[in-house]
């Protein structure tokens, strides 16, 4: 009886065993719904409301399109350049639209995990798509392979233009008598060189030496802002770094590939940024830390930061710190990269690429759902404005979403969804009438000569994707990743001759070990790959 | 075969009887089996994307092969072999002190007789097993941060000049060495401790009859007895040379110091994240991973084959 016992007690743990492991194993698989489509929310870290927007999003899209929406939460960061997508493909579970930032969606091409979207760009499924791709610069909306077809849309946010500005408190400024107009002065949107910025940081030193005047950069590669200080940094972000100079700039010359590393510009940037550190205007642990931006500026010890020119930012900092914000313009804003860099792509698994091309297209087009997925329920009420000249007409939208909490509450990274450039110009329905109506036009105005001057600097090679095929990048990429973010935050050593840029400096080293590498094959293979697409394109 | 002259050794006389217990004793060995084979076992036909290059329209099962392509991105920078070197050095160092230090802990242990101070001692040690490496690496940049760090905050109180640990590489041996031991010796030191402790009593008390001192005690009965566990623990290790812990080489060093430690605290591990970040390709990183588990099997049968003909009793199979 007692071995009896033992037997069925073992035979019992055994079929658990087996029993969960199977389910555990099988439950990657799932059942792909046609019913309703999985889209990815990104966040840093998990909102709040999330359960109630998806609930509204969801309900809102079955009325307007007649099936559901669920959403994947996805950590931006752990999804930034990981195999987080590979993984849904691998595993089976529902995923349709891949939301792929900060990495280059040419591996899911490559690999077919992503389809083309070509076809369901059309008046019937894609209405707003269809109609923005009538403007010659609509290819800033989409994003093709190197097979020349259609793979992603751009959501706009964040890609519709790239800038920087040193995003200070005015405040600061005041009490270092450097706001306002005239020499040396300056007020916000006005563009500042380093002069500018040594003469403020060597002031605000002056007036606090506690104080750092910037330096707030994350532990991630991601959040260095710093490296926007530079004038021509934007560029930096195009793999290998390598730069493209463009005809304008090239003094008449066809566009082409150069060592960004190598330029006047850069060698500029890497004697400021020393300096700066040196003098204690960048924070020692710059490059360590895991402090956000919002935990240095309530320390009250850091007065600014490089960041997107979005007026909307300033607006938020007033907000979250209790202080006014300027915008220093640095860099010219331009039309970036567009959707190979940050875009919207649809899973090669999904049996609802239709659903979710007309899914994004509402994105763009509804304002109720943009502010939905980019605020969340309990962020703040926007009102729709009409701006004729920004080409902004529809005026029929108004969000009914409960009122705002909290600003902290503000939801979901706006760059997941919806018409980012269009959102800048909505009023916060918690401002008083004429303060909200004060700070849409200066959004207006300020956004609009944005957009305008971003749209004049678009770059001819908006719309390239390098195919580097079986080429070596890995020798020139590990380069970068050791001096690259020492160089920005101004760690480099100095030179023999006193420069940080001179023989024997850090920067030095770096040019040498980039000369020792393959750099010169890659801008080879692009410059050629360029001319190629341009000649096509023309 | 062996285990059936075991088992008739135990005087299993009995056919039927004998039978019976296999079968109580391989159904008791299910569960475990079952989990064996389903987690470790069955996955291993994945590893065939090791050598394919994925085509997710037609899964990656039927994508088609292309040798040993994803290997070949391993050996595309010349910094790679500084890195395989980096990753052996640090794992010889810790193989040897996590030998070493955890055993002179368990003996230094068996000597204390109080049972309170025992356990308290033994919960002190065992706490940083139990921290993630992302705490540890907290603990770690309060100790060494340039601004506001422990240490530089002593320096500059006594008048020095501060010092940018997060950018120079030479002191990152000790600190990763340091690190590395203050958080494996709890669990290395359970392991030594429990075969010292089953050391039988009697062979301490006929060597203090035959005068052996306390020295002598410890060459002769101590190290031979619990020599079987350091050879378990030895091969293990060496199964490992190639890994690393990406939570201690790249979590703690603050991303390689963002660049500027690349040379001193770089591993084979880190740089196949690092390289795998930048493109997503998971199938060069199911080849990194297999050519260092084929290493580690190679290490594991040639280290345990030496050990057959020099100490055949040692020997784990």
């Amino acid at each position: 009886m007692k071995k009896l016992r033992t037997i069925l007690c073992a035979a019992l743990v055994g079929a658990t065993a087996l029993c969960s492991t199977v389910s555990l194993a099988a439950c990657g698989g799932g059942n792909w719904s046609t019913d309703y489509i999985v889209i990815p929310v990104m966040n840093a870290t998990r909102q709040r409301d999330q359960d109630l927007v998806e609930t509204e999003v969801s309900k809102y899209v079955k009325e307007k399109l007649g099936f559901g929406v669920k959403f994947k939460f996805v950590d931006i960061y752990a999804q930034a350049g990981s195999t987080f997508y590979a993984d849904m493909l691998n595993s089976g579970e529902q995923l349709d639209i891949f939301n792929i930032a900060f990495s280059n969606p040419d591996y899911y091409i490559k690999t077919k995990g992503v389809r083309e979207i070509g076809s369901f760009i059309n008046e019937k499924t894609t209405p707003w798509l269809y109609e923005y791709m009538q403007d010659p610069t609509s290819e800033k909306i989409v994003s093709y392979g190197t097979d020349g077809k259609a793979y992603g849309v751009s959501p706009i946010a964040g890609t519709a233009y790239y800038g920087s500005c040193y995003m200070v408190r005015k405040d600061i400024l005041e009490t270092i008598g450097v706001y306002g107009e005239g020499e040396n002065k300056w007020v916000d949107g006005d563009y500042i060189d380093y002069d500018g910025l040594d003469l403020i940081f060597a002031k605000m030193k002056e007036y606090d030496p506690k104080c750092f005047p910037t330096g707030i950069l994350g532990d991630n590669d991601y959040s260095h802002s710093f490296i926007a200080a530079d004038p021509v940094c934007s560029e930096i972000l195009t793999p290998q770094g390598v730069l493209m100079l463009e005809e304008k700039d090239n003094g008449g010359k066809p566009t082409e590939i150069v060592n960004y590393y190598e330029t006047d510009a850069y060698k500029e940037y890497v004697e400021h940024a020393a300096e700066w550190n040196a003098k204690g205007y960048i924070n020692g642990d710059a490059l360590q830390t895991s402090s956000t931006v919002k935990d240095f500026l309530k320390s009250e010890k850091f007065y600014g930061y490089f960041s997107d020119p979005n007026p909307q930012y300033a607006m938020d900092n007033k907000k979250l710190y209790g202080h006014e914000f300027v915008r220093l313009m640095t860099v010219k804003p331009h039309w970036y990269m567009g959707a190979p860099a940050m875009g919207m792509y649809i899973s090669a698994k999904s049996k609802n690429a239709e659903k979710c091309m007309r899914f994004l297209d509402l994105t763009f087009s509804d304002t109720y759902l943009g502010s939905m997925l980019s605020s969340g329920v309990e962020g703040r009420q926007w009102e729709f404005v009409v701006d004729e000249a920004a080409g902004i007409t529809k005026e029929d939208f108004l969000v009914q979403v409960p009122e705002g909490v909290s600003f902290d509450n503000r939801g979901y990274w706006s760059m997941g969804y919806g018409n980012y450039v269009k959102q800048a110009y909505y009023k916060s329905a918690d401002e008083t009438a004429a303060e909200g109506q004060k700070i849409r036009e200066t959004i207006n105005a300020s956004n609009g000569v944005l957009t305008k001057e971003a749209t004049k600097l678009s770059s001819p090679a908006v719309g390239f994707v390098w195919d580097q095929g079986k080429l070596n990048t890995a020798n020139v990429t590990v380069a970068m990743k050791k001096y690259v973010y020492l160089l920005s935050t101004g760690k480099g050593k100095k030179g023999s001759d006193d420069t940080y840029t001179g023989p024997g400096s850090t920067y030095a080293e770096f040019i040498e070990e980039l000369g020792q590498k393959n750099l010169k094959v890659i801008m080879k293979s692009k410059q050629d790959q360029l001319n190629e697409w341009l000649t096509a394109k023309n | 075969m062996k285990n059936v002259g075991a088992l008739r050794d135990l005087g299993l006389k009995s056919k039927r009887r004998f039978s019976k217990d296999i079968l109580v004793v391989v159904l008791m060995l299910l569960p475990g089996l079952t989990y064996l084979i389903i987690n470790n076992y069955l996955p291993m036909y994945g590893l065939t994307i090791a050598f394919r290059d994925i085509d997710y329209s037609v899964g990656i099962f039927n994508s088609p092969w292309n040798n040993f392509e994803n290997f070949e991105f391993l050996f595309q920078t010349d910094e790679i072999w500084l890195y395989i070197r980096n990753t052996i050095l640090y794992n010889v160092v810790f193989i040897v002190l996590g030998i070493v230090v955890p055993i002179a802990l368990a003996i230094l242990f068996s000597n204390i007789r109080n049972k309170i101070s025992k356990r308290i001692y033994q919960t002190c040690i065992l706490l940083p097993f139990l921290m993630s490496w992302v705490v540890v690496s907290y603990i770690a940049y309060a100790f060494l941060s340039y601004e506001n760090g422990f240490f530089n905050s002593i320096i500059t109180s006594l008048g020095g000049q501060k010092i940018d640990f997060y950018m120079e590489g030479k002191y990152w041996p000790f600190i990763l060495v340091f690190f590395n031991i203050w958080k494996s010796i709890g669990y290395n030191f359970l392991f030594y401790y429990a075969a010292i402790l089953a050391i039988n009593p009697s062979y301490y008390e006929a060597a203090k009859l035959d005068g052996a001192s306390y020295w002598q005690q410890l060459r002769k009965i101590t190290i031979p007895c619990i020599k079987t566990t350091i050879v378990t623990m030895f091969i293990l290790g060496i199964a490992k040379v190639l890994n690393s812990d990406y939570g201690l080489f790249y979590v703690v060093t603050k991303q390689c110091g963002g660049g500027a430690l690349y040379d001193a605290t770089m591993t084979l591990d880190s740089y196949i994240f690092v390289m795998v970040r930048e493109n997503a390709n998971f199938t060069q990183s199911s080849a990194a991973g297999l050519l260092q588990a084929l290493i580690g099997f190679i290490l594991v049968v040639s280290a345990n084959a030496i050990l057959r003909k020099v100490d055949p009793e040692s020997s784990l199979f």
